[in-house]
């Protein structure tokens, strides 16, 4: 307890940790963004053990040949498991806790911007998920690399940093590990600091009118209390999936042939592909993000209630719907050739 | 904090009116950039590659490509020496590999020869082939564990060739290595015999035996159950706080 006392005092976190928060903060569909942190940090360790091992050279399939030693060895591949079934954790859960605050209207006034750093998030955590395929250089990250240089030449300027030929001495491979261990985790890093900054100097959010505006106030520590149990059980069945289920790891790269399906988080996109090809993604996945962008901007009315705002979950549900049925369209396909 | 997130109203029907045009304007703008940037646009050969799909099956050594076997088979087409098509598949159970070679025939069965050889496989660097000649099976060399079986049905001559991953003569297989220019295709129907057949001149293809790929094909089903659960169960849960 003392010491306790003594952490408490001497990082200042009385402040943070002692302001009040409404109760229903504490219920599991609040805590969501504590257990992506969480996940996160582990995330971070696994990382870090990872690259100790990890050859990010496409010379002679060094990459693929780290790769294969590191689930040569029970502990490192362990390790890998739960980088890669962290990684899907992370990428559901954000999903879950942006819907979560897109239901409760946590977007509002004056909370646009916390918004946005969580749209900012989203994305980050699919750059990584995705830089983390090709840094397998087995099948599916080659293709996933071919998809990647093919979307950067059809992009043009915005796309030119993920091309070859901007730094043409330089084995792409390099630089897309390059910004999955430093540059992707650096932004993660910043728009977490701001989301947290942000919640902490707005508050989290209350339905206005509803019941929980009566509800009891409890101290911040409690809620991270729940962040640290839901993130620890979180932790618990990323571990028991590392130990029962394997991270998948094909064959050797061969740019030659198109074979695999992406993750389930990008066969909504695999989809639109097979049906009009892969230069209309852009099409399709900048509008979408555009949407979402200004989901502020759209419903600004004071109305939290998601009984009284019909338009805006009737976007949601046909979102859901659209991305879910677009994902098995694609999982009951046989693989196809979308690259030129 | 007021003035800070409180956009004016003038701005706000601005932005409102804008961004269609906004959207409009970044579509255009990434579809006229096509190519632009393109700095070292480079062409290679084209070289055609041949995947053998896993089955999990027991394979089946029926010259029949409706077989469910070839269901998920990739098909590539060569141009025969006669300029008849022959399209080609291939699959594997991680233990034999089965070769399917289908083209139109307009001649009697006995006139027809099909053949794939392997780059470099035979005796003192020369090719291995497995061939079906004058209605029967040639290997090149002799391989007895080479199974192959011919049909000519509906002016389809069909023929498929099969063996275990390794043999004591002829090629070797692995699943998941790329066989760069690996293997060879031939087709005639003027009754040629197989020693006339040139196989220096032969197009050079590549074989690649490919392992399972789609590791956990359930899990998209199940995230995508969980993300409209979720959706639905978050407007419930949320419209609870307000009471009736």
């Amino acid at each position: 307890m003392a010491l306790q006392t003594w952490i408490r005092e001497r990082f200042g976190l009385v402040a943070l940790l002692d302001h009040l928060i409404p109760s229903h903060a504490n219920s599991p569909t609040y805590v969501l963004g504590g257990v992506v942190v969480v996940l996160g940090l582990i995330q971070g360790i696994t990382g870090i053990l990872l690259q100790q091992f990890y050859h990010p050279t496409p010379d002679e399939n060094a990459a693929y040949v780290s790769v294969q030693f590191i689930r040569s060895v029970p502990l490192w591949s362990f390790v890998r498991n739960l980088h890669y079934w962290g990684s899907q954790l992370i990428v559901t859960v954000v999903l879950l806790h942006m819907m979560r605050v897109y239901v409760s209207a946590a977007y509002k006034k004056p909370r646009e911007i916390l918004w946005i750093s969580g749209l900012g998030l989203l994305v980050t955590a699919w750059l990584l998920a995705f830089t983390g395929t090709v840094l397998k250089w087995d099948q599916e990250g080659v293709e996933a690399l071919g998809h990647n240089l093919e979307l950067a030449e059809f992009a043009g300027p915005l796309g030119y940093w993920f091309s070859p030929e901007f730094a043409p001495d330089v084995p792409i491979l390099v630089r897309l590990n390059s910004a999955h261990v430093t540059i992707l985790p650096l932004v993660a890093a910043l728009l977490v600091s701001l989301h947290v900054y942000l919640i902490r100097v707005l508050g989290i959010s209350s339905p206005k009118n509803g019941r929980s505006r009566m509800s009891a106030l409890v101290p911040f520590s409690t809620h991270v209390k729940k962040m640290i149990l839901y993130g620890f059980l979180a932790v618990i069945f990323t571990s028991v999936l590392g130990i029962v289920v394997g991270a998948p790891f094909s064959s050797i790269g061969n740019p030659a042939i198109e074979v695999s399906k992406p993750e389930w988080y990008m066969l909504w996109i695999y989809s639109i592909e097979g049906w009009f090809g892969l230069q209309t993604v852009p099409y399709v996945l900048t509008p979408a993000l555009i949407l979402m962008l200004v989901a502020p901007l759209l419903d600004r009315s004071d109305e939290t209630d998601p009984r009284k705002r019909k338009l805006m979950m009737a976007l949601l549900i046909v979102g859901v719907i659209a991305f879910a049925g677009l994902t098995i369209n694609a999982a009951l396909q046989a693989p196809v050739s979308h690259l030129e | 904090m007021g003035v800070l997130f409180t956009i004016p109203r003038f701005n706000r029907r601005l932005l409102r009116s804008c961004f269609p045009v906004l959207l409009a304007a970044l579509v255009l703008t990434t579809a006229l950039s096509d190519g632009a940037f393109r700095a070292n646009a480079h062409e290679e050969e084209e070289v055609s590659w041949l995947v053998s799909t896993y089955v999990s099956a027991d394979l089946e050594f029926t010259p029949d490509p409706s077989a469910g076997q070839w269901e998920s088979a990739r098909m590539i087409t060569v141009e025969g020496l006669d300029e008849v098509p022959v399209s080609v598949m291939s699959v594997h159970n991680e233990t034999h590999v089965l070769f399917l070679l289908q083209r139109e025939v307009n001649a009697s069965s006995d006139r027809v020869g099909v053949l794939i050889a392997f780059e470099g496989a035979g005796v003192n660097g020369s090719d291995a082939v497995w061939a079906w000649v004058g209605g029967q099976s040639v290997t090149i060399p002799t391989d007895p564990n080479v199974e192959s079986n011919a049909a000519l049905t509906a002016g389809q001559f069909v023929v498929v060739f099969g063996r275990a991953f390794t043999s004591d003569v002829g090629v070797s297989l692995n699943v998941g290595i790329p066989y760069d220019d690996f293997f060879k295709v031939a087709s005639w129907s003027d009754g040629s015999s197989l020693s006339t057949i040139d196989l220096e001149n032969l197009k050079h293809m590549g074989l690649e035996l490919l392992p399972k790929l789609d590791v956990y094909p359930k899990s998209p089903f199940v995230y995508s159950a969980v993300l409209l659960v979720a959706a639905f169960g978050f407007i419930w849960l949320e419209s609870k706080r307000y009471g009736d």
